[in-house]
């Protein structure tokens, strides 16, 4: 390829036409010496791209481009057959035919660009522009040659800094065309500043050309005149043919301009003779142009007609109206080719663009659903911690309320044993000055006996006296009696707190409950002879026999029915003749546990004095009927049984007593 | 008969002295005081041959009447004096201990004098039917 690259800038570049000669039969040795394809096509090229370049023997350069061609093909060479492409179109262009050079050089742009060759491609983008220049399409010239400067950068050259000042120099050219010279000074100040930082009198020698051009264009003949000089000079050292023809040509228009013929004809003859070796139909066709112009000035008419006639020759030749039309035709379908291609690939990049954007959405909506998904899984575990918690928290409630129940009755119960012992004690401290009180009260009774019978006796009748005696009779009397009273109460104390003596033994639980509920019944028939009430029992017949003090446990039912005794007699005397006084007794086996149940219709207890009943001396009896301890000294015992004493009772209905005691 | 009540309250003195005033004064019973068990046994140990019977509450102060009976017992000369103790309502601990110990009879309080006359009746008939 540097091979190559060296070829082609041997249009700005070499020195010496000649000595390509030379190397061109040089390389024909070679050639023929040559073994392998890949590198025959490379001989092959190399000599072509230097027929072409060197402008001397075009149709042995497109031989050459050829062989190479069809060899590359055949052995499928892409840069051999890039390369033979590249030489092929170069030669086309040289000799006017810009539609076949067009066409191979859009198909080797393509190719370049799919196989990215990127120095092929810089080259024949450079091409491309030339020949749109050739046809006289000096907009679509500065596109391609626009196109350079991208690529210029995009491959490494062993001539540092060359590739960009051909897009330079090209560009320049391309706005000279469009006759844009101040647009193009700017491009070309550029290649001729390079030029002479480097020294280097190729670049001098262009960019001198391309400003000689712009001054030209911009009516600066004294400054054309001393860039093309500056140019011609390097051209002639160098001897490049095509620029001196070119430069000779155009320092010759500028004579002619200013009306000086003789210097005129003396470039233009200087430009005809390098022209005879290059036969670039372009630049001969303006020498022809310029021969005729001169001529005719110099009315010398018949030679002026003579190049006429050969410039319109070439000029037809070159602007052949069907060539126009194909390499307009090409240009159109390489037009639509690139908007196709553009087009394909804005929808490559829509759909990329599309797919990307799915892609996101897609990702989006998996982090939301994942996200959705962490919270739906913290809230049920959330939910699942709050019913835990939830249940917990009513389990810690139930336990703290049965906990306050139970230290509520501990409390309760803790009460009722230190009153007890505080019972015992006072009772038992009391109990011998209550002896002294009831004694000695007997005494005085007896001792107001034997002086009333005295003084019956000593015939003694004092009214005041008997009246006194008799008040001191009526008060020990009282006394006595109260004294009896206290002693009650203190026995019942003491009751109350003893040790029961009794020893547990299997007792039959129903029949000892419809022992005492008889007797309790006569005892209070006893008493109120009046009193009535239905007895109605309930026995549960499994019920086995219990281990219990029967004395203690008799004492407890006993209670039990006399305040159910008492309970309904109070009903029945505040009620209407309807009321059927009853008492009700229930056994129940319950797992391991007897139930009894004492049942009244009297009058029920009051909320309010409920938790009070079983606390000792509390009692709603009137004074002298009922010491407050029986309930107290029962749940006592169903206590110290194992078993539980409650009660349940609806004021104004009746009252439902409930023994609870362990069948073991 | 002579009797000895023992007991830490003084008032029993007039008590038993009011309640038993005729048999006192037809000197069919002699009573005697003892304020504790020691004294109780002092005066015990000062009798000769006479025939006693010793009434004693339990719970005193110092030596309790559970104490005086068992000394009694162990050192009064054969045949043993008739000891009848006075045991408080329901004290069934000591009623129990008292019987082990060798006690004739129990009375409850508060005394009932009448029991009292029967129960000594009894004993003197039986003192002189030996």
């Amino acid at each position: 390829m540097k091979k190559i690259v060296a070829i082609i800038l041997f249009i700005f570049v070499t020195s010496n036409v000649f000595a390509q000669d030379n190397t061109i039969d040089s390389l024909k040795l070679v050639l023929s010496k040559e073994k392998t394809d890949t590198g025959k096509i490379k001989l092959l090229n190399n000599i072509g791209g230097r027929f072409g370049m060197g402008r001397t023997k075009n149709d042995s350069a497109l031989w050459y481009a050829r062989q190479a061609l069809n060899l590359s093909q055949k052995i499928k060479d892409i840069k051999g057959e890039l390369n033979a492409r590249f030489n092929m179109s170069h030669y086309f262009r040289q000799t006017g035919n810009y539609p076949e050079a067009l066409k191979l050089s859009l198909y080797n742009l393509t190719m370049a660009r799919e196989f990215h060759e990127m120095e092929i491609l810089f080259l024949q983008t450079r091409e491309t522009g030339w020949i749109y220049k050739g046809m006289g399409d000096y907009r679509k010239e500065l596109e391609y040659e626009k196109k350079l400067f991208p690529l210029a950068d995009s491959f490494n050259w062993d001539f540092p800094g060359y590739s960009m000042e051909i897009a330079n120099q090209c560009v320049s050219i391309a706005y000279s065309d469009m006759n844009m010279p101040d647009s193009a000074l700017s491009y070309s100040r550029v290649v001729y500043q390079f030029g002479v930082e480097n020294n280097d009198p190729v670049w001098l020698m262009l960019g001198t050309w391309e400003m000689g051009r712009i001054h030209a264009a911009k009516e600066n003949p004294d400054s054309a005149f001393f860039y093309y000089k500056i140019s011609l000079h390097n051209a002639i050292k160098r001897n490049r043919r095509d620029l001196i023809s070119m430069t000779a040509n155009n320092i010759s228009s500028l004579f002619f301009k200013q009306g000086k013929i003789d210097s005129a004809f003396f470039y233009v003859r200087k430009s005809q003779k390098e022209l005879q070796l290059t036969n670039d139909p372009g630049d001969l066709a303006n020498t022809d142009s310029l021969l005729a112009a001169l001529f005719q000035s110099n009315h010398q008419y018949d030679s002026a007609y003579s190049y006429l006639k050969n410039y319109l020759v070439l000029n037809d030749s070159l602007n052949n109206q069907n060539k126009i039309a194909q390499a307009q035709n090409l240009s159109f379908n390489e037009t639509m080719h690139q908007q196709q291609l553009e087009q394909t690939r804005k929808e490559a990049k829509q759909q990329y663009d599309n797919e990307l954007k799915i892609y996101i959405l897609a990702a989006i909506i998996i982090i939301f659903l994942i996200i959705a998904f962490l919270l739906f899984r913290n809230n049920r575990n959330k939910r699942k911690a709050n019913i835990l918690l939830s249940k917990q928290k009513e389990e810690i409630q139930n336990t703290l309320s049965e906990l306050k129940s139970t230290q509520a009755q501990l409390i309760q119960s803790e009460k009722m044993a230190s009153l007890g012992e505080l019972t015992a004690g006072i009772a038992h401290e009391i109990q011998n000055p209550l002896n002294f009180v009831n004694n000695f009260s007997d005494i005085n009774k007896e001792l107001i006996n034997e002086l009333k019978i005295t003084n019956y006796e000593l015939k003694i009748e004092n009214h005041e006296i008997n009246e006194l005696l008799d008040d001191l009779e009526q008060n020990s009397e009282k006394i006595n009696h109260h004294g009896q009273r206290a002693a009650a109460i203190v026995k019942g104390m003491l009751q109350h707190s003893r040790a029961s003596s009794g020893k547990k033994e299997l007792t039959d639980i129903n029949a000892l409950f419809d022992e005492y509920l008889r007797l309790s019944y006569h005892g209070m028939r006893a008493k109120d002879k009046n009193f009535i009430c239905e007895m109605k029992t309930d026995f549960d017949h499994s019920i086995p026999k219990i281990n219990i003090i029967p004395q203690d446990i008799g004492r407890v039912i006993l209670n039990l029915i006399n305040n159910a005794f008492y309970a309904v007699n109070e009903k029945k005397k505040q009620s209407a003749n309807s009321y059927q006084p009853t008492a009700k007794i229930i056994t129940r086996r319950i797992s391991d546990t007897v139930e009894i149940r004492v049942i009244d219709n009297g009058n029920g207890i009051p909320s309010t004095i409920r938790d009070k009943i079983f606390q000792p001396f509390f009692t709603t009896k009137p004074t002298g009927q009922g010491t407050g301890l029986g309930l107290s000294l029962s749940y006592d015992i169903v206590k110290a049984h194992g078993g539980e004493l409650k009660i349940e009772t609806n004021e104004s209905e009746g009252s439902e007593f409930i023994i609870l005691l362990p069948v073991i | 008969m002579k009797i000895l009540v023992v007991d830490d309250e003084h008032d029993v003195r007039y008590l038993f002295e009011q309640k038993f005033k005729s048999e006192i004064k037809s000197g069919e019973l002699s009573f005697s005081f003892a304020y504790s068990g020691m004294e109780a046994l002092d005066f015990f140990h000062s009798l000769t041959q006479e025939a006693v019977l010793i009434l004693s509450d339990i719970n005193m102060p110092g030596m309790s009447g559970l104490d005086l009976l068992k000394r009694i017992k162990d050192e009064a000369p054969q045949p043993p004096p008739v000891v009848m103790m006075i045991t408080a309502y329901g004290d069934q601990q000591n009623r129990e201990n008292a019987l082990q110990l060798g006690a004739d009879d129990f009375l409850t309080k508060p005394l009932n004098f009448h029991t009292l006359k029967d129960k000594l009746k009894a004993i003197i008939l039986k003192n002189s039917s030996v």
